[in-house]
Order: structure tokens, then sequence, then C-alpha cells
């Protein structure tokens, strides 16, 4: 796979890849921050406040009309969270429309994604004062409809106690008690901090004409903005946020009630691998095996044996080094399908797996992962995902390292896995 | 069989073999995913029709379960088969249309005999017919705690009457008991033709080899001649069912839907196009996130930003629908009522119907990087007669009268409909 090529000057960093196949120019700008209980909530509004209005363009419509203007190049901004970290985004969808007009497209797009970004003051535009009461209400509301979503809330319950009095547990959105106290000005600080302190990845992936150039301009453009004095707090080394093993052979168990017609089971385990570690490659396939994909053992006997759910997955969290099988069930079933899942694990435990089990795991990894050069939004997050867990992995590199996982090897990593939490979610008490 | 567009600069080859089968491959030299669909013309709403001269109506939500039992097979899982090849797979049922589709970046050949053989080969017992029921029911239990979900299956219930659109793809827990085998088999035959079904493919594969596989493949089967098959539909009425719906659930946020009917569907392709661009593009003018209506409701705290319009036209019906979170559901139909009149009076905003055109062209070819997207937009509109690579001519042929023509005409208050999803507390 072609490889990103990277200019760097201080904390500013611009990857690059060229990828002439598209007809799309992806532009990404990321920061990323520890996640810290005093400001979490504050952090989780910026990238939404964002699309409320820069200095030049103090609305969304004048910021969304001048993007629409662009050939609706499509301008966004977002909020991640992996483990610990905070990551806010900026992107641009830039259509490549070379033959349709003669206009600048490229460099106007990306002035206007860093500005989405950068161009803020104190008390003006979306930090103006009705602006950030508006940005607010509707976070409130969005923090409650996330409560609606079953099954990811589910799961974000079940990851929050698994990693318990960690910053992974604290939640992507923050709290509804925090929206009260905040203000213009304490926003504004939590904004400026932001940029004062993190690390910043710009990407650039795509048909663009000079590519080099275009990010030697960013980067110089980037360096102008930032402020150059503060001393920049250093990412966390490798592996730093994986949850350690407790040797606990239970499973904390909590159940929650809401009023669903089905439940959510979710059953969650501490591997103690993280992407940096030599063993990860023996835990992908553990867990494409168990159940990540229609031929795993999850889907197999949950779903197609005992007719129990639809949905049926197993899932890693490459950061915090969870495995998490989450599953929807009829709220009778609880006991039936913890017990057929325990068993399929167990299985693995045992040493039970089939040549064919291995042979479609390996081969429906490597097709996922070879997708993946098809889409330059797919290259710029594996290759931040490096940057976050401080361990760059190369694709075709991991390709090869699965084909060399041995049964065996899947055993043993099995075997060192802990059960942490099975929560449910699950009907009033009294209800049919 | 090969032309080139020059303003999107795909190759397409197209063939229909001896069969019927259409098949249309679109090469994308560099690409290492080949994303290869087959499917049917044959949706949640074709629950009645004629089988030897006779009307046959069969349960709800059965083109959904056929979906679901064409994975089973007497000799090997159908999903292991794939995953041999590397290939992931997976299926969807639409209102009129039921699609199997692999993604891959290696083994092409191998994986289109199996999508071609698997589809085209049906295995039922009345066992895995009982089986499958369970996790259906899961399936549509699922959709029913989803409030989303709920509000829009809602809406299309108050608007129409008769035609089957009103009822849920997967039918009900009670519809999907009452299937047998036989419901099945009757359909599959009917529908499973290889005239009624188009494959298409995209991607980074070799278009010569491609078509040669396809023929060797289906050569190698008969399926009989191929009639024209009889769709029976009830008289739907012009206007709307139930003009005002409101659904009571556990939410944490209320929703709400407002849709207007179309006073029927469009049966040329050509048109059918131009009528959904052009909808398309009023709809982004007047909802969109670049109207002053927008910004007034989001600032008026009567919408959060997932606020969102879309359209939707086949021959048998269309109705556009916007929407989404509201605090004050009530509120925002009173706002959006207002608004529509006064904008029907006054008319379309041309710099920003312009704008929304420029933006309809720039997303159209972002939308060519993903050959999923081309995949199932080619499908989707040549069951309905259109060609969606005329999307740039057509956008570039839409004129502001016939926008002010037809905002008088789709935006009739006579036709709006309303669904809302409430806390049931």
């Amino acid at each position: 796979m072609d490889s990103f090529e990277t200019i760097s000057d201080g904390r500013v960093h611009v990857h690059m890849l060229r990828h002439s196949n598209y007809r799309t120019k992806e532009f990404s700008i990321r920061l990323h921050t520890p996640i810290r209980r005093d400001r979490v909530t504050a952090t989780a509004l910026l990238p939404h406040m964002w699309m409320n209005g820069t200095d030049g363009r103090p609305s969304t419509t004048l910021l969304t009309i001048a993007a629409d203007d662009l050939y609706g190049t499509l301008v966004r901004s977002s909020l991640g969270k992996r483990g610990g970290k905070h990551i806010l985004q900026v992107d641009a969808s830039i259509p490549d429309v070379t033959g349709l007009t003669e206009e600048s497209v490229v460099d106007r797009a990306i002035d206007l994604a860093c500005d989405v970004l950068f161009d803020h003051t104190a008390d003006k535009g979306c930090f103006s004062a009705p602006a950030v009461a508006q940005e607010i209400d509707l976070h409130r509301r969005r923090i409650e409809a996330a409560r609606d979503d079953k099954m990811s809330y589910a799961l974000q319950r079940c990851l929050a106690h698994v990693a318990e009095n960690t910053p992974a547990a604290l939640p992507r959105l923050g709290y509804l008690d925090d929206l009260p106290q905040l203000t213009p000005a304490t926003l504004f600080d939590v904004y400026l901090a932001l940029l004062e302190t993190s690390e910043i990845h710009a990407y650039l992936v795509g048909p663009y004409a000079d590519l080099t150039e275009t990010a030697d301009k960013l980067l110089a453009k980037l360096r102008g903005i930032l402020p150059k004095s503060q001393a920049v707090r250093r990412d966390s080394p490798s592996g730093a946020e994986v949850l350690p093993r407790k040797s606990s052979r239970s499973f904390q168990k909590v159940t929650e009630r809401q009023d669903v017609a089905q439940a959510q089971l979710d059953i969650a385990y501490r591997t103690g691998i993280g992407f940096g570690d030599d063993r990860y490659p023996a835990l992908l396939m553990l867990n494409g095996v168990f159940g990540g994909f229609t031929h795993s053992k999850l889907f197999l006997n949950v779903r197609e044996k005992h007719s129990l759910a639809y949905t049926v997955w197993s899932h890693l969290d490459l950061m915090t080094g969870v495995l998490a099988v989450m599953t929807g069930i009829s709220p009778d079933n609880y006991d039936k399908a913890v017990d057929i899942v325990e068993q399929q694990l167990e299985e693995i435990r045992a040493g039970k797996i089939s040549d064919a089990e291995m042979e479609f795991t390996v081969r429906a990894l490597e097709n996922q992962y070879t997708l993946m050069s098809d889409g330059p939004a797919a290259l710029a997050n594996w290759h931040y995902t490096g940057v976050l867990s401080g361990a760059a992995r190369d694709v075709d590199q991991l390709i090869q390292d699965l084909r060399r996982v041995g049964k065996d090897d899947l055993v043993q990593v099995a075997q060192e896995i802990e059960p942490s939490t099975i929560y449910f979610l699950t009907r009033e008490e009294g209800t049919a | 069989m090969s032309h080139a567009i020059p303003a999107t600069a795909l190759d397409v080859r197209e063939m229909t073999l001896d069969n019927g089968l259409r098949v249309i491959l679109i090469p994308r030299p560099g690409f290492k995913q080949t994303f290869a669909m087959f499917a049917t013309k044959y949706g949640s709403i074709d629950n009645e029709f004629l089988v030897d001269g006779k009307k046959r109506r069969v349960p709800d939500g059965i083109a959904h379960f056929l979906e679901h039992k064409m994975f089973e097979d007497e000799q090997a899982d159908v999903f292991a088969q794939f995953a041999k090849h590397g290939a992931s797979v997976n299926a969807f049922t639409t209102f009129d249309q039921t699609a199997y589709y692999f993604s891959s970046t290696s083994d092409v050949k191998e994986n289109l005999d199996i999508l071609l053989d698997f589809v085209q080969h049906i295995y039922l017992t009345d066992e895995n017919v009982e089986k499958e029921k369970g996790i259906i029911a899961q399936e549509i239990r699922m959709g029913e705690d989803n409030p989303d979900q709920r509000v829009f299956r809602e809406l299309l219930s108050a608007m129409y009457s008769a035609h089957p659109v009103r009822i849920d793809i997967a039918g009900s827990v009670e519809s999907i008991y009452q299937i047998t085998r036989q419901d099945l088999l009757d359909c599959y035959h009917t529908f499973y033709h290889p005239s009624n079904m188009m494959l298409v493919m995209a991607g980074g594969f070799d278009a010569a080899g491609a078509a040669g596989w396809i023929q060797a493949n289906q050569a190698k089967k008969s399926f009989g001649p191929g009639g024209s098959i009889d769709r029976k539909y009830p008289a739907e009425p012009e206007s709307p069912g139930t003009p005002r719906h409101r659904t009571q659930l556990s939410v944490a946020m209320p929703r709400c839907l407002i849709g207007w009917k179309d006073r029927s569907g469009e049966q040329d392709g050509r048109k059918l196009l131009h009528q959904e661009m052009l909808t398309g593009i009023i709809m982004d003018t007047l909802f969109g996130k670049t109207s002053a209506f927008y910004a007034e409701l989001l600032e008026n705290g009567l919408i959060d930003k997932g606020f969102s319009w879309e359209y939707e036209l086949t021959e048998w019906y269309g109705y556009s629908v916007i929407g989404g979170n509201s605090p004050k559901p009530d509120e925002l139909v009173d706002r959006v009522s207002e608004y529509t009149d006064r904008i029907r009076r006054g008319g379309v905003d041309e710099a920003a119907f312009e704008r929304a055109r420029k933006k309809a062209i720039g997303r159209f070819i972002t939308s060519l990087d993903h050959v999923s997207h081309i995949v199932r937009s080619c499908i989707a509109y040549r069951f309905r007669g259109a060609d969606f690579l005329d999307t740039v001519a057509v956008l570039d042929s839409l004129r502001i009268d016939d926008a002010n023509a037809r905002l008088l005409e789709h935006f009739d208050p006579a036709q709006m409909v309303v669904s809302q999803v409430v806390d049931k507390a």
C-alpha cells in the first residue's frame, strides 16, 4: 500500500497521500486531547459550535452558503472519542470539478475548513452569547436523544462500567449536569487551551494537482495561525490506555430498566491487548472467529442455531483492549444467551477452532484491510489510529502478520481474556 | 455495447442475456474493491399478484422473509462460501426491490458464481421456514423500539390508505408467523426469473472477463420462459388517508415528520428523474441548511441539526418528507404550514436555486467514488426506468419556472401529512 508522506513543524503535522483514482479531494484537520471530567462537556460542545459561524462568516447559513458555492464541498466538524481521548475534527470533501470550471475550488475549500476551526474570537460568531445559548440547548437534546439508540447506548454504558474510574469511562458527549455552568467565556477558555496544547494532524488525500505545494502552504498557514509559545503536552505513549487485566474470574452484572420491547445484552471482557501489542493480530483473529463475521461462532450459534437474536457481534476497542459482545434479545432469554456466548469463548479456549474458521477469518480481515486503500477517509483514519496509539502499523505488514497467526495463538489469547461486565438493558419489571 | 459519458467519465457496459437478465458492468480501474449486486424488482409492496391466472394475496413481509431464506442452502452455508473467497455478503429489501450483494478484493469470478448460484437456487423446508420466524421477530422488535423508524413508518401508514407502501417492509410479528413454505415458493418462482432481475458490478475488475463469466454461469441453467408479472395494487385515493398521526413510545426526544403526498407516481423514467431532481433542489432551497427557515427553526429551538428532507418517487407513488427531532412538534408543524403557504405565493429564490443545483452536481461527482453507491443508484433507477448517469444532464436542464410550478403542485396543504412520536409518560 502507498504510504503517507509527512511534513512537520513542531506540533503541527501535515500528512499527504496522492490518490488519483478518486474524484474527491479529502481534507481533514484533527486535534486530540485527553478527556478530563472538569472539561469533558465543554470540549464536546466545541466542534458543534464551530459550524455556527466564524468571525468572517458569522452564521451557519453564511458558512454553508460558502461551502455550497464550492460545488457543494462538504465541510463538517465532528467529535470523536477513542479510549480516553476526545478527537475534534474538521473535514472537507472537495469534488474534483476540473473541466467543469476554472475556479480554484481547492484553496478556497481548505481556507474555509481552516476558518471553521480557527477563525474565532471571544464573544463573536459562534462564541456570541445567543449562539452559545442555542448550542447548549441543542447539546442537552443531543445527550437526551443518544439514549434512544438502544444498541449504542447499551454498548456505551457497558464500556463505561468496564473502564470505571479511567478517562475512557467518561461519555463522549459529556454530562447534562454540566450544561448550566457553561458560559461563552468558559467555553472560549477551553477552546484556547485546546489550540495551545494539542498536537495537530492535517490530512490531504486524493487527486490533488499540486500535492506538495498544497501541503507546504497548509503547514505554513497552520504555523502562522497557532499560538507558538506554549509547550505541548505530548501524547501518552503506546498502550498506556489499555485497561489492565485484574485477575478477575467473574463478571460484574449491571441491569438497567427502560420501556423497551427488545432487551440489549452486552458482555465485555478485558484483553489487556492494544493496537501496538505483538499479540494484536492474534486478538483480531480471535474477535473474528468469535463474533466478527457471519461465519463466526456467535452468529452461527446465537442467531442461526438458536434464533435468539437478529443482531449479534463482538466488538474490539483497540484503544482500551476491551472485547464486547453486543446482542438484542427477547428479555426472557437472558440466561440462555449468556450461556451460549460464554460457551463459544470456552470453545476457543479449548482449541475447538476449525481450519475453515481460521481461513475465513483471515480472508475476511484481509478483505477489510485491502478495502481501506479505496477510501481516502479510511486511509487517514488508519494512519491516525497509529498516531493516537503511538504504534504505527503498516496495513500490508498487518495482513502478513494475520496470516501467520495460528490456532495456538488464539487459544493463548482467549485463555488470558478476563470477564469484566455483563450489562443488560431490559424492560421494566412487571411488564410483558 | 459500450459508451462513455464525458461529464462523469464512467465506462458503462450493458447487455441483456438470452434468459432476459440485464447486466451492467462499470469498471473503475485502480480500485481494489469489486462490488456486485444481483437484484429483483420485487419488494414489500408486491403482496398481491396473479399465479396461473389466479389472484394470490400473500402475508405481509414475505419479500423480506424470502431474502433471509435465500441464504439457506442444503449443501453449504452461503456465508461460508463467500467467506472462503474473502468476500463479505449481505442483502436488503425495500418497498420495490430485493438485492443481494458482495464486496471483495479478490476471487471475483468465484464470488460472482456464488452470488448467481445462491440467489438462483432455493432450498426451503418447513423446519427452516419456522426457524427464521424467531430471528425476523427480533428484527421487527428492534425497529419498534427505534423512534426514527417508527415515525417514518407511521407517516406512510397515515399517508396511504390502501397502497401497500403503508405496511412495514418486514411485515408484523403476526403476519410473518402466517408465512408458509408454499407462499415463499410461489413468490420466488414469480419474481426471481432472470427477466425480472438485474446484475450490476462496479470496481476494479476486468469487464471482458466478467461478462464472459456471467454468460457462462447463466448458460448452464434453464429457467423456462419469463412471462410478464401481473402485480395487483389496490386503488389509492389522491388525498392522504389520515392527515395527522401520533404514536406514543418511550422516548427522550419527540420526533416529528411532515410529508406531502404526490397525487400519482411517474411511469416515464426520464420524467421521473426530472421530477425527482427538481423536487430535491426545491426542498434543499426551502429546508436545507442554507435556508433562512432552517436557521429560524434552529434559533427557536424547534429542531436540531439532524433536521433533514428527502423525496421518493416511483412509478406507483411519490412523497416528500422533512423533519427529525423536535421538542415542540406541534409548533414545528404550524411553522412549516405557514412557511410553505408563504413560499407558494412568493416562489423559489433564484440564487438559492442555482446554488442548490451546483451543490447537487458536486455531490453527484463525489458519489462516484463509492462503487457501492454507483451500483445501488444504477439499479434503483433502472428498475424505475431511469438512468442515474443522466443526473448531471437533468440537473443542468432544470429551470426556475419549472420549480415554481412544481412548488405549487407538490406543497399543497391538502396533501400534507404529519407523523409524531411522543413520550408515553
